[in-house]
């Protein structure tokens, strides 16, 4: 296991360096919240990351936001991402 | 003019932002919803608390109506605001919850867009911003 899951303890520690990208991150850690740090951008100016490490991995952003809150205190850009699908406001799938 | 991509494949216009922190130099990148059809600019209230923010810091409480009644929320300023390609300051977002089920983290809503002259390409799947100074 890459990135720490904490659903049950306390806030994460990085354990790998390991950098992903978002499609190796949505394969390794498909619909979970993950908190990522390190970002891999190959223009400054675009927000668009190429790659990132992912600090740990949650079943909801709930579950994630304390270690998103502590590694921007420690002065990290960090950020939790949610690596399934996002539904459109209007509908919602109730059987898959 | 400032062009931002987005997966024209996708149902939703999804972009890349960021927002900063009040008392320190943090800030936490995002993904957003383009949405031509909101007034405001929202982002839930998880995202504000991670950098910082307390209601009480807020400029209003607000509700917002819909069928199953009104939710609160609230209106707050936040120092920088960077999406497509464009940073404002003192830029005032709507802290609101969004249906947990979506996982969307906000919405650009017009008091963003409304600054720049934009169009949106959806099958190439770029979004070009330019801002106009008049």
């Amino acid at each position: 296991m890459l990135a720490n899951d904490t659903r049950n303890s306390p806030p994460a520690t990085k354990n790998a360096d390991e950098r992903l990208t978002w499609d190796q991150i949505c394969q390794r850690y498909p619909d979970e919240w993950v908190v990522l740090v390190e970002f891999e951008r190959p223009d400054p100016d675009d927000l668009a990351f190429d790659a990132a490490v992912v600090l740990s991995h949650h079943k909801t952003s709930k579950a994630a936001s304390p270690d998103v809150k502590a590694a921007l205190k420690h002065g990290q850009e960090a950020g939790s991402f949610f690596t399934g699908q996002l539904i459109p406001p209007l509908y919602e799938i109730v059987v898959p | 003019m400032k062009v931002t991509r987005f997966q024209p494949e996708d149902d939703l216009i999804i972009v890349d932002g960021r927002v900063w922190g009040s008392g320190h130099h943090a800030n936490r990148p995002l993904k957003l919803v383009v949405d031509t059809g909101a007034v405001e600019t929202i982002i839930v209230p998880e995202i504000l608390d991670e950098l910082g923010f307390n209601p009480r810091n807020g400029e209003a409480i607000t509700t917002m109506r819909s069928a199953v009644g009104c939710e609160l929320g609230y209106l707050i300023r936040v120092p920088q605001f960077e999406c497509l390609g464009y940073q404002v300051r003192d830029f005032r977002v709507h802290a609101h919850d969004l249906p947990e089920s979506w996982n969307i983290r906000g919405l650009i809503g017009l008091s963003f867009l409304r600054q720049f002259n934009y169009e949106v390409r959806s099958l190439e799947g770029r979004i070009c911003v330019e801002r106009v100074r008049v």
